[in-house]
């Protein structure tokens, strides 16, 4: 077992507004080592994108703040550090692709200028090394004509391009660890084919750890070596990727998991989680699945289950899994 | 053999490019380029293609809500691009079409009532009252929805639920044909699979025939009897979906259906990655469009345009390389 280079423990993120405090992430924990991927599953409002803005120092203030926990990265707790330190690790030792390429890349700036910016600023070269380096990254991630495209504005490029491209900066400073905020929701399936594979490529030749936020369950299947599955700001599931779709224990991940359209298997109506994601300011007493849940008991409609130990290497919280045991 | 609800014959529609002081004609973008299939009666056709290749200007196209190039759409036998103002008032109650994004296409000023109220007054089957409400009732409870929500906006609602409204929208004048534009894209998986499911019971009990239009290949699986895939404005392949997806003969469809992520990590597809990006529709590619990404291209795919010929049990293919597959 190798050494953790993240550490997330007990992590809570929780915004201040007029209706109320909305518990984003509520006590999450997890670790990735370097090399692997670690898939993080969840609907829209899960908790998802908010646990990687936290990592990233990026909480919006003042609304947003966090509460309470740690983040070990190389055995630094991120949370102490100043804001000088902090800019040091972002974009340098940690850095980020986001879901929308267009919206992520400055409009006026050629794509040349922004991936030097980051080179120029953490790695200390100067332009020229910084242009060689930027074409050099652009070719690493598959891009043909590396030397006209960093002349060229965002809006010349395709959306695969465009990921392309944030994924180059995002690497440019060879990070040791990579979040991938839904980095192909926005790409059609040929392209989102190729982004994944150019992942998988740099990981193994960069030994880079992947964060990879998707709500995807195939591209959780293809990518990741462990899972998180979270529910309204809590992980509901911890797994190893292969017991996870093999042995899904909590309900909510079985739901999920049912109501894809399976192409190998032929089924006359999908399964579905009956309801909606519960309002983040009221969110129901006990579990917060309860109200969508089949099996759910009066012990769920009054507690809270803990995440648990279900077989090792494998944390679920629910009551009805831990009773069955 | 029933009687089909809609005939597509040799559908163009070509978008003018316009450019200088005198607005000259440069050329076209050939959004739909001669495309042909008919929808029997209660069932529902799948056209599936990435973001560009046409399909969203197909479903308007045979809807009329713009006006066609060249080609025939014919409704039971009837002609629709022919049809007079009053007889287009006649057929467009008899099709209808549910959008894409649930957040855009309901007016926010509008009550519920108001919004699936307002074809019914416009067309004269109701006049404001009693009457109306009861109707409109009807349908949102037909649609999973239910009396109290009338009189609420559109913005009280989650995506689910406005998609739920856009489909009763679509249903309140009876029609017998539904156009549906990517109608779950937009939402989360566990809704998507209420949605769809919804969409299934009542093609059911209505007697309904769609095209649903989408490019999820897992999706349209599930809900379509017959799919076509589109490139570039045109049709490559268009079978009975178990032909298609357990047989596909273009280069094409097999590689968008390896590049689609199985949601099982034992699984590891020999994935086909089509090389760059879709070519652009104001110049598409000589001869087949998809000779410049396809791996088995040879001297006469750059040259001449495959005939869309059928290969037996309808399965309609173009691909001067078909036969050697």
């Amino acid at each position: 077992m190798g050494k953790n280079l993240i550490e997330v423990k007990g992590l809570k993120t929780y915004f201040y507004t007029k209706k109320g405090v909305i518990k984003a992430v509520d006590g999450v924990d997890f670790a990735i080592q370097s090399g692997k991927t670690l898939g993080i599953v969840g609907e829209s409002g899960c908790g998802k994108s908010i646990t990687s803005m936290s990592i990233m120092g990026l909480v919006p203030a003042p609304h947003g703040k966090i509460e309470g926990g740690e983040i070990f990265f190389e055995d630094r707790d991120l949370l102490k550090l100043s804001e000088e330190e902090m800019r040091k690790i972002r974009g340098n030792d940690i850095s980020m692709i986001f879901q929308e390429p267009m919206t992520s890349l400055n409009p006026v700036f050629t794509i040349g200028d922004q991936i030097t910016e980051v080179l120029i600023l953490h790695q200390k070269l100067d332009k020229a090394q910084a242009t060689k380096k930027a074409m050099d990254m652009l070719t690493l991630v598959g891009i043909a004509r590396a030397e006209k495209i960093v002349k060229e504005y965002p809006h010349q490029l395709s959306g695969g391009m465009r990921q392309r491209v944030m994924i180059a900066m995002a690497l440019s400073c060879m990070p040791k660890l990579l979040i991938a905020d839904e980095p192909t929701t926005a790409l059609d399936v040929t392209i989102q084919a190729q982004i994944l594979e150019l992942m998988n490529g740099l990981k193994e030749r960069l030994d880079t750890a992947i964060m990879l936020i998707t709500h995807d369950l195939g591209v959780i299947a293809e990518m990741a070596d462990h899972v998180v599955v979270m529910y309204a700001g809590k992980v509901v599931e911890d797994a190893s990727v292969e017991e996870l779709f093999e042995n899904p224990k909590h309900p909510y991940t079985l739901g999920l998991l049912n109501s894809k359209p399976n192409m190998s298997v032929e089924k006359d109506r999908l399964e579905n989680i009956p309801g909606v994601v519960p309002n983040p300011i009221q969110l129901p007493e006990g579990c917060y699945f309860h109200p969508r849940c089949k099996y759910a008991t009066d012990k769920c409609r009054q507690a809270q289950p803990e995440l648990k130990e279900y077989t090792s290497g494998h944390k679920v919280s629910c009551f009805m899994v831990h009773k069955e045991v | 053999m029933s009687t089909p609800v809609l005939e597509v014959k040799n559908l163009k529609k070509y978008f003018p490019i316009q450019s200088g002081f005198l607005k000259t004609r440069q050329g076209d973008v050939k959004a739909v380029d001669d495309i042909s299939f008919t929808i029997q009666e209660g069932q529902t056709l799948g056209l599936v293609g990435e973001s560009g290749c046409g399909k969203t200007t197909a479903g308007r196209t045979i809807l009329r809500l713009t006006d066609a190039t060249d080609g025939q759409v014919l409704y039971k036998g009837k002609d629709v691009f022919k049809a007079s103002k009053k007889e287009m008032m006649e057929l467009r109650q008899q099709m209808q079409i549910v959008f894409q994004d649930p957040y855009s296409s309901l007016n926010p000023r509008m009550t519920i009532g108001e919004i699936i109220g307002e074809a019914l007054v416009e067309h004269k089957l109701y006049k404001k009252g009693s009457e109306l409400t009861d109707r409109v009732t009807e349908i949102l409870e037909l649609c999973g929805m239910a009396r109290y929500h009338i009189n609420r906006y559109p913005h009280e609602f989650s995506g689910g639920q406005r998609q739920r409204i856009g489909i009763a929208r679509a249903l309140a004048l009876n029609p017998s044909f539904i156009v549906g534009d990517e109608p779950v894209s937009a939402l989360d998986v566990s809704i998507q699979a209420q949605v769809i499911n919804l969409m299934k019971d009542l093609q059911q009990k209505l007697g309904l025939s769609y095209l649903f239009i989408s490019h999820d290949l897992s999706v349209v699986k599930h809900i379509s009897d017959r799919v076509g895939v589109m490139y570039l404005g045109s049709l490559v392949e268009l079978a009975d979906k178990k032909d298609l997806y357990d047989t596909p003969k273009h280069p094409y469809t097999q590689a968008l259906l390896s590049a689609i992520p199985v949601p099982d990590p034992k699984k590891k597809t020999k994935r086909i990655i089509l090389q760059g990006d879709i070519p652009s529709a104001a110049n598409p590619p000589s001869g087949c469009k998809f000779h410049t990404r396809c791996p088995y291209a040879k001297e006469i795919c750059k040259a001449e345009v495959p005939v869309f010929k059928n290969m037996g049990s309808n399965h309609f293919v173009a691909c001067h390389l078909v036969d050697q597959f």
